[in-house]
Protein backbone atom coordinates (compact mmCIF):
# COMPACT_ATOMS: atom_id res chain seq x y z
CA UNK A 1 0.00 0.00 0.00
CA UNK A 2 2.79 2.38 1.00
CA UNK A 3 4.62 1.52 -2.22
CA UNK A 4 1.58 2.38 -4.31
CA UNK A 5 1.19 5.66 -2.48
CA UNK A 6 4.87 6.58 -2.94
CA UNK A 7 4.62 5.70 -6.59
CA UNK A 8 1.48 7.77 -7.12
CA UNK A 9 3.04 10.68 -5.30
CA UNK A 10 6.18 10.39 -7.43
CA UNK A 11 4.13 10.21 -10.61
CA UNK A 12 2.17 13.30 -9.70
CA UNK A 13 5.35 15.15 -8.80
CA UNK A 14 7.07 14.07 -11.99
CA UNK A 15 4.16 14.95 -14.23
CA UNK A 16 3.57 18.21 -12.43
CA UNK A 17 7.10 19.50 -12.55
CA UNK A 18 9.44 18.14 -15.17
CA UNK A 19 13.09 18.82 -14.26
CA UNK A 20 13.94 22.38 -15.14
CA UNK A 21 16.26 22.77 -18.13
CA UNK A 22 19.85 23.57 -17.22
CA UNK A 23 21.26 27.06 -17.42
CA UNK A 24 21.85 27.92 -21.06
CA UNK A 25 25.32 29.37 -20.36
CA UNK A 26 28.60 27.60 -21.12
CA UNK A 27 29.66 27.11 -17.52
CA UNK A 28 29.51 23.55 -16.29
CA UNK A 29 27.09 22.88 -13.45
CA UNK A 30 28.94 22.21 -10.24
CA UNK A 31 25.99 20.56 -8.51
CA UNK A 32 26.70 16.95 -7.70
CA UNK A 33 30.28 17.77 -6.73
CA UNK A 34 30.22 18.73 -3.08
CA UNK A 35 33.76 20.16 -3.07
CA UNK A 36 33.12 23.89 -3.13
CA UNK A 37 34.14 25.70 -6.32
CA UNK A 38 35.05 22.57 -8.30
CA UNK A 39 33.14 21.81 -11.48
CA UNK A 40 32.85 18.73 -13.72
CA UNK A 41 35.85 19.79 -15.83
CA UNK A 42 38.06 20.12 -12.72
CA UNK A 43 37.14 16.63 -11.57
CA UNK A 44 37.58 15.05 -15.02
CA UNK A 45 40.93 16.79 -15.54
CA UNK A 46 42.31 15.90 -12.07
CA UNK A 47 41.29 12.24 -12.48
CA UNK A 48 42.66 11.98 -16.01
CA UNK A 49 45.96 13.74 -15.22
CA UNK A 50 46.40 11.54 -12.12
CA UNK A 51 45.72 8.38 -14.17
CA UNK A 52 48.14 9.53 -16.91
CA UNK A 53 50.89 9.98 -14.28
CA UNK A 54 50.14 6.60 -12.72
CA UNK A 55 50.48 4.85 -16.08
CA UNK A 56 53.49 6.72 -17.52
CA UNK A 57 55.81 7.15 -14.53
CA UNK A 58 56.88 3.45 -14.40
CA UNK A 59 58.45 4.04 -17.84
CA UNK A 60 61.03 6.34 -16.21
CA UNK A 61 62.22 3.52 -13.96
CA UNK A 62 63.16 1.46 -17.04
CA UNK A 63 65.61 3.99 -18.47
CA UNK A 64 68.70 3.39 -16.32
CA UNK A 65 70.33 0.15 -17.38
CA UNK A 66 68.56 0.05 -20.76
CA UNK A 67 69.25 3.41 -22.37
CA UNK A 68 72.48 4.04 -24.24
CA UNK A 69 72.39 7.70 -23.27
CA UNK A 70 73.68 9.08 -19.99
CA UNK A 71 71.84 12.37 -20.66
CA UNK A 72 68.54 10.52 -21.04
CA UNK A 73 69.11 8.51 -17.86
CA UNK A 74 69.80 11.70 -15.89
CA UNK A 75 66.74 13.39 -17.36
CA UNK A 76 64.55 10.39 -16.50
CA UNK A 77 65.68 10.52 -12.86
CA UNK A 78 64.91 14.25 -12.67
CA UNK A 79 61.52 13.85 -14.37
CA UNK A 80 60.66 10.98 -12.03
CA UNK A 81 61.07 13.14 -8.93
CA UNK A 82 59.27 16.11 -10.50
CA UNK A 83 56.29 14.15 -11.77
CA UNK A 84 55.82 12.22 -8.51
CA UNK A 85 55.67 15.57 -6.77
CA UNK A 86 53.18 16.84 -9.32
CA UNK A 87 51.04 13.75 -8.90
CA UNK A 88 50.87 14.41 -5.15
CA UNK A 89 49.54 17.92 -5.89
CA UNK A 90 46.92 16.49 -8.27
CA UNK A 91 45.81 13.99 -5.65
CA UNK A 92 45.61 16.61 -2.92
CA UNK A 93 43.28 18.70 -5.09
CA UNK A 94 41.28 15.61 -6.06
CA UNK A 95 40.72 14.88 -2.36
CA UNK A 96 39.33 18.41 -1.99
CA UNK A 97 36.70 17.77 -4.70
CA UNK A 98 35.35 15.09 -2.31
CA UNK A 99 34.71 12.77 -5.25
CA UNK A 100 35.41 9.37 -3.79
CA UNK A 101 35.95 5.93 -5.25
CA UNK A 102 38.49 4.52 -7.64
CA UNK A 103 39.84 6.78 -10.37
CA UNK A 104 37.57 5.86 -13.34
CA UNK A 105 40.42 6.22 -15.84
CA UNK A 106 43.00 4.12 -13.99
CA UNK A 107 42.10 0.80 -15.65
CA UNK A 108 41.58 2.25 -19.09
CA UNK A 109 43.90 2.82 -22.05
CA UNK A 110 43.37 6.50 -22.75
CA UNK A 111 45.24 8.63 -25.31
CA UNK A 112 48.73 9.43 -23.96
CA UNK A 113 48.90 6.33 -21.75
CA UNK A 114 51.40 3.56 -22.49
CA UNK A 115 49.54 0.24 -22.74
CA UNK A 116 50.63 -2.97 -21.00
CA UNK A 117 51.94 -4.16 -24.41
CA UNK A 118 53.96 -0.96 -24.82
CA UNK A 119 55.61 -1.49 -21.43
CA UNK A 120 56.38 -5.16 -22.20
CA UNK A 121 57.94 -4.27 -25.55
CA UNK A 122 59.94 -1.40 -24.08
CA UNK A 123 61.28 -3.55 -21.26
CA UNK A 124 62.88 -5.92 -23.77
CA UNK A 125 64.65 -3.16 -25.77
CA UNK A 126 68.18 -1.78 -25.25
CA UNK A 127 70.28 1.21 -26.30
CA UNK A 128 69.11 3.23 -29.32
CA UNK A 129 66.05 1.07 -29.95
CA UNK A 130 65.03 1.57 -26.31
CA UNK A 131 65.66 5.33 -26.48
CA UNK A 132 63.55 5.79 -29.61
CA UNK A 133 60.60 3.85 -28.22
CA UNK A 134 60.86 5.42 -24.76
CA UNK A 135 60.95 8.96 -26.17
CA UNK A 136 57.91 8.27 -28.41
CA UNK A 137 55.88 6.94 -25.45
CA UNK A 138 56.94 9.69 -23.03
CA UNK A 139 56.35 12.37 -25.66
CA UNK A 140 52.77 11.08 -26.18
CA UNK A 141 52.20 11.30 -22.41
CA UNK A 142 53.58 14.86 -22.15
CA UNK A 143 51.70 16.01 -25.27
CA UNK A 144 48.42 14.73 -23.83
CA UNK A 145 49.08 16.41 -20.46
CA UNK A 146 49.73 19.72 -22.25
CA UNK A 147 46.52 19.33 -24.29
CA UNK A 148 44.24 18.60 -21.34
CA UNK A 149 45.91 21.29 -19.19
CA UNK A 150 44.82 23.83 -21.84
CA UNK A 151 41.22 22.56 -21.60
CA UNK A 152 41.27 22.80 -17.81
CA UNK A 153 42.53 26.39 -17.93
CA UNK A 154 39.65 27.49 -20.17
CA UNK A 155 36.81 25.34 -18.73
CA UNK A 156 37.83 24.56 -15.14
CA UNK A 157 36.08 26.18 -12.20
CA UNK A 158 38.42 26.12 -9.20
CA UNK A 159 41.22 28.74 -9.40
CA UNK A 160 43.73 26.42 -7.68
CA UNK A 161 43.09 23.66 -10.25
CA UNK A 162 43.40 26.10 -13.15
CA UNK A 163 46.65 27.46 -11.70
CA UNK A 164 48.08 23.95 -11.39
CA UNK A 165 47.05 23.28 -15.00
CA UNK A 166 48.83 26.47 -16.14
CA UNK A 167 51.99 25.45 -14.25
CA UNK A 168 51.80 21.93 -15.69
CA UNK A 169 51.39 23.23 -19.25
CA UNK A 170 54.55 25.38 -18.84
CA UNK A 171 56.54 22.59 -17.15
CA UNK A 172 55.58 19.89 -19.61
CA UNK A 173 56.33 22.06 -22.62
CA UNK A 174 59.81 22.53 -21.10
CA UNK A 175 60.04 18.74 -20.40
CA UNK A 176 59.26 18.05 -24.06
CA UNK A 177 62.09 20.36 -25.19
CA UNK A 178 64.51 18.69 -22.74
CA UNK A 179 63.49 15.26 -23.96
CA UNK A 180 64.26 16.24 -27.57
CA UNK A 181 67.64 17.70 -26.52
CA UNK A 182 68.61 14.58 -24.57
CA UNK A 183 68.25 12.37 -27.66
CA UNK A 184 69.37 14.93 -30.26
CA UNK B 1 -10.47 -19.93 -1.31
CA UNK B 2 -9.37 -22.71 -3.63
CA UNK B 3 -12.68 -22.51 -5.47
CA UNK B 4 -12.26 -18.79 -5.92
CA UNK B 5 -8.74 -19.30 -7.22
CA UNK B 6 -9.92 -21.93 -9.66
CA UNK B 7 -12.74 -19.72 -10.89
CA UNK B 8 -10.32 -16.85 -11.31
CA UNK B 9 -7.91 -19.04 -13.23
CA UNK B 10 -10.69 -20.31 -15.46
CA UNK B 11 -11.86 -16.78 -16.21
CA UNK B 12 -8.30 -15.70 -16.90
CA UNK B 13 -7.73 -18.59 -19.30
CA UNK B 14 -10.97 -17.72 -21.06
CA UNK B 15 -9.86 -14.11 -21.39
CA UNK B 16 -6.44 -15.07 -22.71
CA UNK B 17 -8.11 -17.46 -25.13
CA UNK B 18 -10.39 -14.70 -26.39
CA UNK B 19 -7.50 -12.33 -26.90
CA UNK B 20 -5.56 -14.98 -28.77
CA UNK B 21 -8.39 -16.21 -30.96
CA UNK B 22 -10.94 -13.44 -31.36
CA UNK B 23 -10.51 -11.47 -34.56
CA UNK B 24 -10.09 -7.84 -33.71
CA UNK B 25 -11.40 -4.88 -35.66
CA UNK B 26 -8.82 -3.46 -38.09
CA UNK B 27 -8.41 -0.12 -36.34
CA UNK B 28 -7.44 -1.85 -33.10
CA UNK B 29 -4.87 -4.16 -34.74
CA UNK B 30 -1.80 -2.65 -33.11
CA UNK B 31 1.39 -4.57 -32.53
CA UNK B 32 1.74 -5.35 -28.82
CA UNK B 33 5.28 -4.02 -28.36
CA UNK B 34 5.96 -0.87 -26.33
CA UNK B 35 8.25 0.94 -28.75
CA UNK B 36 9.10 4.12 -30.60
CA UNK B 37 12.37 4.86 -32.34
CA UNK B 38 14.78 7.34 -33.88
CA UNK B 39 17.07 6.61 -36.83
CA UNK B 40 20.16 8.77 -36.44
CA UNK B 41 23.04 8.10 -38.87
CA UNK B 42 26.72 8.94 -38.41
CA UNK B 43 27.36 12.66 -38.04
CA UNK B 44 30.99 13.27 -37.11
CA UNK B 45 34.05 11.96 -35.30
CA UNK B 46 35.97 13.67 -32.47
CA UNK B 47 38.24 12.61 -29.57
CA UNK B 48 35.75 14.39 -27.28
CA UNK B 49 33.19 13.36 -24.66
CA UNK B 50 30.97 16.11 -23.17
CA UNK B 51 29.75 13.72 -20.44
CA UNK B 52 33.00 12.08 -19.26
CA UNK B 53 35.44 14.88 -20.21
CA UNK B 54 33.37 18.09 -20.32
CA UNK B 55 35.44 21.08 -21.42
CA UNK B 56 38.50 18.94 -22.26
CA UNK B 57 38.75 18.63 -26.08
CA UNK B 58 41.04 15.79 -27.18
CA UNK B 59 40.96 14.07 -23.77
CA UNK B 60 39.01 11.03 -24.96
CA UNK B 61 39.53 8.12 -27.31
CA UNK B 62 37.89 8.65 -30.71
CA UNK B 63 34.09 8.75 -30.71
CA UNK B 64 31.58 8.47 -33.55
CA UNK B 65 28.64 10.81 -32.98
CA UNK B 66 25.06 10.23 -34.17
CA UNK B 67 22.05 12.56 -34.20
CA UNK B 68 23.13 16.04 -33.13
CA UNK B 69 25.55 17.58 -35.65
CA UNK B 70 27.12 19.94 -33.11
CA UNK B 71 28.34 17.75 -30.23
CA UNK B 72 31.89 18.39 -28.99
CA UNK B 73 33.69 18.58 -25.63
CA UNK B 74 31.82 21.75 -24.63
CA UNK B 75 28.27 20.67 -25.48
CA UNK B 76 25.48 21.71 -23.14
CA UNK B 77 21.77 20.93 -23.41
CA UNK B 78 21.06 24.33 -25.01
CA UNK B 79 23.63 23.63 -27.76
CA UNK B 80 21.75 20.44 -28.68
CA UNK B 81 18.36 22.18 -28.54
CA UNK B 82 19.59 24.99 -30.83
CA UNK B 83 21.71 22.80 -33.10
CA UNK B 84 20.94 20.68 -36.17
CA UNK B 85 20.29 16.93 -36.10
CA UNK B 86 20.32 14.15 -38.68
CA UNK B 87 17.76 12.06 -36.80
CA UNK B 88 14.49 10.81 -38.20
CA UNK B 89 12.37 12.21 -36.53
CA UNK B 90 14.06 15.62 -36.76
CA UNK B 91 12.46 16.62 -33.44
CA UNK B 92 15.00 14.37 -31.71
CA UNK B 93 17.89 16.75 -30.98
CA UNK B 94 19.60 14.22 -28.71
CA UNK B 95 23.24 13.25 -29.08
CA UNK B 96 24.39 9.64 -29.10
CA UNK B 97 28.00 8.42 -29.37
CA UNK B 98 30.12 5.26 -29.29
CA UNK B 99 33.85 4.46 -29.55
CA UNK B 100 34.88 4.45 -33.21
CA UNK B 101 35.30 1.03 -34.87
CA UNK B 102 38.56 0.49 -36.78
CA UNK B 103 39.32 -2.15 -39.40
CA UNK B 104 43.07 -2.57 -39.91
CA UNK B 105 43.54 0.88 -38.39
CA UNK B 106 41.02 2.67 -40.64
CA UNK B 107 37.78 4.03 -39.11
CA UNK B 108 34.55 2.32 -40.20
CA UNK B 109 31.26 4.14 -39.71
CA UNK B 110 27.94 2.31 -39.42
CA UNK B 111 25.50 1.99 -42.30
CA UNK B 112 22.38 1.77 -40.08
CA UNK B 113 21.96 3.30 -36.62
CA UNK B 114 18.68 2.92 -34.76
CA UNK B 115 17.79 3.98 -31.24
CA UNK B 116 14.76 2.08 -29.96
CA UNK B 117 12.89 3.33 -26.90
CA UNK B 118 11.22 0.32 -25.29
CA UNK B 119 8.91 -0.57 -22.43
CA UNK B 120 10.17 -4.15 -22.08
CA UNK B 121 12.31 -5.17 -19.12
CA UNK B 122 9.69 -4.46 -16.46
CA UNK B 123 6.24 -5.99 -15.83
CA UNK B 124 3.33 -4.78 -17.96
CA UNK B 125 1.68 -3.02 -14.99
CA UNK B 126 4.95 -1.11 -14.47
CA UNK B 127 5.26 -0.35 -18.20
CA UNK B 128 1.85 1.35 -17.81
CA UNK B 129 3.44 3.80 -15.36
CA UNK B 130 6.53 4.63 -17.45
CA UNK B 131 7.67 8.23 -17.10
CA UNK B 132 9.30 10.29 -19.88
CA UNK B 133 13.12 10.37 -19.97
CA UNK B 134 13.84 13.75 -18.38
CA UNK B 135 15.21 16.50 -20.64
CA UNK B 136 18.97 16.87 -20.21
CA UNK B 137 19.47 13.34 -18.84
CA UNK B 138 22.96 11.94 -19.49
CA UNK B 139 23.73 8.22 -19.38
CA UNK B 140 26.79 6.10 -20.14
CA UNK B 141 25.95 2.41 -20.71
CA UNK B 142 28.29 -0.52 -21.32
CA UNK B 143 31.77 -0.78 -19.90
CA UNK B 144 34.63 1.00 -21.68
CA UNK B 145 37.00 -0.52 -19.11
CA UNK B 146 35.93 -4.14 -19.56
CA UNK B 147 39.03 -6.31 -19.63
CA UNK B 148 37.44 -9.32 -21.31
CA UNK B 149 34.21 -10.74 -22.74
CA UNK B 150 32.87 -11.52 -19.24
CA UNK B 151 30.22 -10.25 -16.82
CA UNK B 152 31.83 -6.80 -16.70
CA UNK B 153 30.60 -6.16 -20.24
CA UNK B 154 26.95 -5.87 -21.31
CA UNK B 155 27.04 -5.02 -25.00
CA UNK B 156 26.63 -7.83 -27.52
CA UNK B 157 27.75 -8.41 -31.08
CA UNK B 158 25.90 -10.38 -33.76
CA UNK B 159 25.41 -10.50 -37.54
CA UNK B 160 22.56 -8.86 -39.44
CA UNK B 161 20.84 -11.50 -41.62
CA UNK B 162 22.95 -14.31 -40.18
CA UNK B 163 21.11 -15.45 -37.06
CA UNK B 164 23.02 -18.75 -37.09
CA UNK B 165 26.08 -16.92 -35.73
CA UNK B 166 25.65 -16.92 -31.94
CA UNK B 167 25.79 -13.47 -30.33
CA UNK B 168 28.89 -12.72 -28.27
CA UNK B 169 30.27 -10.05 -25.94
CA UNK B 170 33.24 -9.77 -28.31
CA UNK B 171 33.36 -9.25 -32.09
CA UNK B 172 31.90 -12.14 -34.11
CA UNK B 173 32.89 -13.53 -37.51
CA UNK B 174 30.03 -12.55 -39.86
CA UNK B 175 29.56 -14.35 -43.19
CA UNK B 176 30.44 -12.35 -46.28
CA UNK B 177 27.50 -10.21 -47.41
CA UNK B 178 26.13 -9.73 -43.88
CA UNK B 179 26.84 -6.90 -41.47
CA UNK B 180 28.49 -6.85 -38.05
CA UNK B 181 26.00 -5.42 -35.55
CA UNK B 182 26.18 -4.22 -31.95
CA UNK B 183 23.30 -4.18 -29.44
CA UNK B 184 23.42 -2.26 -26.18
CA UNK B 185 20.56 -1.75 -23.70
CA UNK B 186 20.67 1.29 -21.44
CA UNK B 187 19.38 1.15 -17.84
CA UNK B 188 15.68 2.05 -17.53
CA UNK B 189 15.24 2.89 -13.84
CA UNK B 190 15.94 6.49 -12.79
CA UNK B 191 16.59 7.76 -9.26
CA UNK B 192 14.04 10.51 -9.96
CA UNK B 193 16.45 13.27 -9.00
CA UNK B 194 19.73 13.55 -10.91
CA UNK B 195 20.30 14.20 -14.62
CA UNK B 196 23.87 12.87 -14.25
CA UNK B 197 26.16 11.48 -11.54
CA UNK B 198 29.91 11.47 -10.84
CA UNK B 199 30.37 8.11 -12.59
CA UNK B 200 27.60 8.95 -15.15
CA UNK B 201 25.89 5.66 -14.29
CA UNK B 202 24.73 5.57 -10.67
CA UNK B 203 21.69 7.86 -11.18
CA UNK B 204 20.33 4.99 -13.34
CA UNK B 205 19.87 1.27 -12.68
CA UNK B 206 18.78 -1.88 -14.48
CA UNK B 207 15.51 -3.45 -13.31
CA UNK B 208 15.52 -6.41 -10.93
CA UNK B 209 12.94 -9.19 -11.41
CA UNK B 210 10.76 -7.05 -13.68
CA UNK B 211 10.64 -4.02 -11.41
CA UNK B 212 12.69 -0.91 -10.68
CA UNK B 213 14.67 -1.11 -7.42
CA UNK B 214 13.71 1.12 -4.49
CA UNK B 215 16.86 3.23 -4.97
CA UNK B 216 15.84 3.97 -8.58
CA UNK B 217 12.03 3.83 -8.45
CA UNK B 218 11.12 5.66 -11.67
CA UNK B 219 10.62 3.48 -14.78
CA UNK B 220 11.62 5.30 -17.98
CA UNK B 221 11.84 3.95 -21.54
CA UNK B 222 14.77 1.60 -22.14
CA UNK B 223 17.09 2.93 -24.82
CA UNK B 224 18.33 0.12 -27.08
CA UNK B 225 21.19 1.13 -29.33
CA UNK B 226 21.47 -0.97 -32.51
CA UNK B 227 24.41 -0.23 -34.80
CA UNK B 228 25.12 -2.02 -38.10
CA UNK B 229 28.60 -1.77 -39.57
CA UNK B 230 29.24 -2.55 -43.25
CA UNK B 231 31.96 -5.07 -42.40
CA UNK B 232 32.15 -8.84 -42.03
CA UNK B 233 34.74 -11.59 -41.70
CA UNK B 234 37.75 -12.20 -39.44
CA UNK B 235 37.28 -10.19 -36.22
CA UNK B 236 41.04 -9.98 -35.63
CA UNK B 237 41.00 -7.01 -38.05
CA UNK B 238 38.62 -5.04 -35.81
CA UNK B 239 39.18 -2.93 -32.74
CA UNK B 240 37.29 -0.16 -30.98
CA UNK B 241 38.90 3.14 -30.00
CA UNK B 242 38.39 1.94 -26.40
CA UNK B 243 39.93 -1.53 -26.96
CA UNK B 244 38.40 -4.96 -27.69
CA UNK B 245 34.80 -5.56 -28.77
CA UNK B 246 33.78 -6.10 -25.14
CA UNK B 247 34.62 -2.42 -24.38
CA UNK B 248 31.62 -1.30 -26.50
CA UNK B 249 29.72 1.43 -24.70
CA UNK B 250 27.25 4.14 -25.55
CA UNK B 251 26.66 7.68 -24.35
CA UNK B 252 23.25 9.37 -24.50
CA UNK B 253 22.47 13.04 -23.91
CA UNK B 254 18.68 13.50 -24.03
CA UNK B 255 17.44 16.54 -25.92
CA UNK B 256 14.01 15.31 -27.09
CA UNK B 257 11.53 18.18 -26.59
CA UNK B 258 9.64 17.26 -23.40
CA UNK B 259 6.23 17.30 -25.14
CA UNK B 260 7.42 14.96 -27.95
CA UNK B 261 8.92 12.50 -25.45
CA UNK B 262 5.80 12.67 -23.28
CA UNK B 263 3.45 12.02 -26.23
CA UNK B 264 5.42 8.93 -27.27
CA UNK B 265 5.49 7.57 -23.72
CA UNK B 266 1.72 8.13 -23.45
CA UNK B 267 0.76 6.76 -26.89
CA UNK B 268 3.36 4.00 -27.45
CA UNK B 269 5.06 2.86 -24.24
CA UNK B 270 2.36 2.86 -21.55
CA UNK B 271 -0.36 1.23 -23.71
CA UNK B 272 2.26 -1.18 -25.23
CA UNK B 273 1.90 -0.13 -28.84
CA UNK B 274 4.58 -0.35 -31.54
CA UNK B 275 5.17 3.10 -32.99
CA UNK B 276 7.44 4.38 -35.72
CA UNK B 277 9.81 7.35 -35.82
CA UNK B 278 6.83 9.72 -35.88
CA UNK B 279 5.55 8.32 -32.60
CA UNK B 280 2.35 6.97 -34.19
CA UNK B 281 1.28 3.32 -34.22
CA UNK B 282 2.75 1.44 -37.17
Amino acid sequence: MLRVFVFLLLSVLLLGCAPAPEQPDRGFPDKGFPGKGFNATDVAWLQLADALHARALPLLGLVRGRSGSRALADLAARLGRKHENERARLRALLARTRVTGENPHAQHDMPGMPTADDVRTLTALRDDAFDRRFVALFRAYLDQLVLVAKGEQSSGGAPEARELAAAMERDHTADLAELERAVA
Amino acid sequence: MTTRKTTLLALLSLLIGMIAVAPRPAEARVIRVAEFLADCPFSHRLPDDPIVFPGLPGASHMHSFFGSRVTNAYTQLSDLQNGATNCNPAVDKSSYWVPTLYRDGAPVEPAIVTFYYLGEGVRDDIIATTQPLPLGLRIVAGNAKATGPDGSSNARWSCLHAGQVPPSKDFVNCPSGTMLESYLDFPQCWNGRDLDSADHKSHMAYPVAGACPGTHPVPVPKLRQVIRYPVSGDPSHFRLASGGGFTMHGDFFNAWPAAEMERRVRDCIRPIVKCGADGRPV
